[in-house]
Formats: C-alpha cells, sequence, structure tokens
C-alpha cells in the first residue's frame, strides 16, 4: 500500500499503532519513513501535552451555574433595539467585513473588466453601439461577481455559524448587497461618463437600460442556482441568462435583437431592463435568501 | 445506586449527542454533563488563545452560554466536542477582535513554506531535541499551524472536525500539519547544528 496518510500518522502517533487498521499497521512495520513519521509526531504530542497547566477548569457551580441562573431569569421579552446609529455602523461593519470573504481576484478582475468597458463605450460612434459592449459586458461582469460572492468555501451556513448572533442569512446578504452594490456602481458610473461624452443624461439612461435588467436577473439567478443546487447549477443558470440577453440585446432588426418571431417576443422583455427583469430578479432572490436561511443546508462543492 | 437519567448508557447513542439534544429542551444537568466532560478542553483552546486567565474564563463562560442557547442548531456535521470547540473559537474571535490586536493576533503570520527535510531527519531531530526545544519551536510556529498541531495531537481531534471547528477545508488542515511539522524540524536542526 501507499505511505500512510496524514491522518493515519496523527492517529499512530496519538494512540499507537492499535488505531490503525490491519493494512496500515502490516505497513507501517515495514516502512521506516512512516514510523519515522510516526514516532515524530508521538514524540510532539507526547511534549505538547506534558506542557499543559495542571490546573483544570472552574467548576459549573463557580463558573457557568450563576450566568445561567441570571440568563434563565431574564425576562422574556426582546433586548432593548440598539440605535439608529448603532444599528447603522453593525451594519456597514458586517457588510465591509465581507470584502476580506470574497475571492481576492474578483476586485482587480471586475476592475480590468470595467475599465476595458469604459475604454469601448467611449471609443463607440453612438450610444447605441457603445450599448451593444456595455450590455453584455458589465451583465457579465456583474453575474461573476454574484457568483464569486455565493462560493462555498466562504458560506456562511456551515453549523457552527447559525450558533453566532448574527445569522447565516445576514452575512450571505451583506457579502451579495457588498458585490453587486460595487459592481453596479462601476456600471453605472462607466454608463454615466461615456453617455456624458456621447451627448448627455439621454444618452446615459440608454447605457444603463443596456445592461441593468439584464444583469440584475441574470446575478439573481447564479446566486438562486448556487444556493439552491451547488455553484455549477448557478454558472450554468447565470451564463444563460447573459446568452439570452446577448441574443435579445443585438442589433438586428433594430430594437428587435437577434431573434424573431414568437422567441423575441417572449424572451424580450423578460432579458431586458422593465418591470419584468427587475420584479424577477427581486423574487429570486428573496426565494435564495429564503433557501439561506433554513437550518441544515449548505452550498455543495463544485 | 441510582445513577443521574443523562449518564446512563445507552448502547447505539453517542452520550455527548444524546446530552446535547437534552441541553435543547433546556435541561441543565445535561449542559453540566457536558461540560465536566469537555470544559478541559475549551479552556485549553481559549488560553492559546489568549494569555490573559481571566479573559479565557470569561470567554469560556459565554461560549457555554452561547452552547446553552444554540443547542437546538446542532445538526451533527462534526462530533459534539468539536462543535463546542468551535463555538469556543468563534466566541474568543468575537470577543479578541473587540479587545483589539494587542491582546492576540489572531491572523497567522504568513511566511514561506519550508522545505521537506524528510520523515526520518525530523523524527531524528524531535528525538534529539529537548521539552524546552521543541516546545521554543512550537511557539515560533505561524498561529495558524500552532492551532491545528493542538488540536490534532492534544485534543486528538480528526482532521475533518479539526477543519470544523478552524472553518477550513479538510485538505488545509492536513498541508497546515504538515508543514508544522516540516517548519518544526527546520527550526530544531538549525538549532541543534548551531
Amino acid at each position: 500500500m501507499t505511505h500512510l496518510d496524514e491522518e493515519q500518522i496523527r492517529l499512530a502517533g496519538g494512540r499507537g499503532p492499535g488505531g490503525l487498521d490491519g493494512a496500515a499497521r502490516g505497513h507501517l512495520d515495514g516502512c521506516p519513513e512512516c514510523a519515522a513519521r510516526v514516532a515524530g509526531t508521538a514524540r510532539l504530542g507526547a511534549v505538547l501535552r506534558a506542557a499543559e497547566p495542571e490546573a483544570g477548569p472552574p467548576s459549573f457551580d463557580a463558573l457557568i451555574a450563576p450566568a445561567l441562573a441570571a440568563e434563565r431569569s431574564a425576562p422574556a421579552a426582546p433586548a432593548p433595539a440598539p440605535s439608529a446609529r448603532a444599528s447603522l455602523r453593525l451594519v456597514a461593519g458586517l457588510v465591509l467585513r465581507q470584502a476580506r470573504l470574497v475571492p481576492r481576484m474578483l476586485w482587480p478582475l471586475s476592475a480590468v473588466g470595467f475599465a476595458v468597458l469604459l475604454a469601448a463605450a467611449l471609443k463607440a460612434p453612438s450610444p447605441g453601439l457603445g450599448a451593444l459592449f456595455l450590455g453584455p459586458g458589465a451583465t457579465l461582469v456583474v453575474t461573476v461577481g454574484a457568483l464569486a460572492a455565493c462560493e462555498p468555501r466562504r458560506d456562511p451556513r456551515m453549523e457552527l455559524m447559525r450558533t453566532m448572533r448574527v445569522p447565516p442569512v445576514a452575512v450571505w446578504l451583506s457579502r451579495l448587497a457588498l458585490v453587486l452594490g460595487a459592481d453596479l456602481a462601476a456600471a453605472g458610473a462607466v454608463s454615466l461618463a461615456a453617455g456624458l461624452v456621447h451627448g448627455g443624461p439621454r444618452e446615459a439612461a440608454v447605457l444603463v437600460a443596456s445592461w441593468l435588467g439584464p444583469a440584475l436577473l441574470g446575478s439573481a439567478l447564479a446566486a438562486f442556482g448556487s444556493v439552491w443546487r451547488s455553484p455549477l447549477v448557478g454558472a450554468v443558470l447565470g451564463t444563460s441568462s447573459w446568452l439570452l440577453s446577448t441574443l435579445a440585446a443585438g442589433p438586428v432588426p433594430a430594437g428587435r435583437g437577434m431573434l424573431l418571431g414568437p422567441l423575441a417576443d417572449t424572451i424580450g422583455p423578460v432579458w431586458s431592463t422593465g418591470p419584468v427583469s427587475l420584479l424577477l430578479a427581486a423574487a429570486l432572490l428573496a426565494w435564495a435568501a429564503r433557501l439561506v436561511a433554513r437550518e441544515g443546508r449548505a452550498l455543495p462543492e463544485g | 445506586m441510582n445513577l443521574p437519567r443523562l449518564a446512563r448508557y445507552v448502547p447505539g447513542v453517542d452520550p455527548d449527542r444524546r446530552a446535547l439534544a437534552a441541553v435543547a429542551q433546556g435541561d441543565e444537568r445535561a449542559l453540566r454533563e457536558l461540560y465536566d466532560r469537555h470544559a478541559g478542553a475549551v479552556l485549553r483552546l481559549l488560553r492559546r488563545l489568549t494569555s490573559d486567565a481571566g479573559t479565557a474564563e470569561e470567554i469560556m463562560q459565554e461560549s457555554w452560554l452561547a452552547v446553552w442557547r444554540s443547542a437546538g442548531t446542532f445538526r451533527g456535521a462534526s462530533s459534539v466536542r468539536g462543535w463546542i470547540l468551535g463555538v469556543a473559537r468563534r466566541q474568543a474571535h468575537n470577543r479578541l477582535r473587540r479587545a483589539g490586536p494587542a491582546t492576540v493576533a489572531l491572523d497567522g503570520e504568513e511566511g514561506p513554506d519550508p522545505a521537506d527535510a524528510g520523515a526520518d531527519v525530523e523524527a531524528e531531530v524531535l528525538a534529539a531535541a529537548g521539552h524546552r526545544e521543541i516546545l521554543a519551536a512550537i511557539g515560533a510556529l505561524p498561529r495558524r499551524h500552532r492551532e491545528v498541531v493542538h488540536l490534532a495531537l492534544v485534543e486528538e481531534l480528526p482532521y475533518p472536525e479539526i477543519a470544523e471547528v478552524l472553518g477550513i477545508p479538510v485538505g488545509t488542515v492536513k498541508s497546515r500539519m504538515s508543514k508544522a511539522r516540516a517548519r518544526l524540524a527546520g527550526a530544531l536542526r538549525r538549532g541543534l547544528v548551531s
């Protein structure tokens, strides 16, 4: 067999080879390298255990019982609500802290994406043509951001997180709000800058309309898919949404995108900026938040 | 002699899980039972996170109250012991982060990964070094490595449970343990040579 793995070395080093199965014990008997690792681990463990302080913990009656009695006798009424300022500080702290919990490469990649989009939108001869770049581009960057915010390795729905005062759903919403807020603000700034160069606020509004609905719907689908099934499902839903919005926003025929006939009539209102896409996005995000709030659910890897 | 109801052994039922389920129902005796079994491990963990004994006991009290309040959220992703240690570690982080960086360094310092000296060399230097040298070398490890070493070798938690306590993937636990051993061997070897 192959060498003992880390867990087997820990086990044999802590409790002796008796804790291993027969094959592992047999390997250990004939493998000087594994025997050396086990001996080193055993020596390390023995030194550490010998160095632990003799004094044990205080008794339950001395340390816990009085505090527990106070907690149990406390009035059932909820604690007084914090002031508006304290609440604002807490929310701001929670949201800003999430900046460290998204993948490190997300911020620089998003910045590069928006810089490229700004350059393309500024070089476009008209706002309509600029929207052809900005719409799909901004939708893609915002959707990728939503996917990254739902990364399973930083899933706040670990069992232990449910013991904290701030529930996992608040952490998840804070993270999504931070990433989506930053991406939407950047896309808005790009649209405003390009719109002003091309004429004025009206042109800027055209550019914003090219991505706002599709980006929100795409990111809501990506987030929903991630928390409902897996990040892979979220990525498939987000990518499909992006493709549909790109097809719906194509240049021919004018105003109808690349899709023709009934398909355009169906997809157009959903994957463009309008009440349907915005309501759908809000409903999907609310559903995703509800899933996150449910106990016993956590993101699967992959 | 009549044993307390919770202390009776029921085949096939983990006594810790049974006790925690009783705590979730508001049974204070069950909390006492868990305290008697695991308070030592919790206190050791907290004393490693803060050098101040008074602070450690305060966090210990907060941790057991959190166990009391949150017992109903336990779903069995780890052992009860691992779950309780995880609760204590998160309480400590909350408390010590508020207290400021002077109390304890919560984030491990980064450093280059050590070269693998080989198992036989590791074992040789560990065997040759004295207790004091080994403890000094462990004290010089980055905190994230030291934490894994203590949970694995003092608390004897399996790696999946260490991962649960620390909120990191199991693979990261294994690599930290392996790096910790290599760093220790490197530090001790330098000490033995010089």
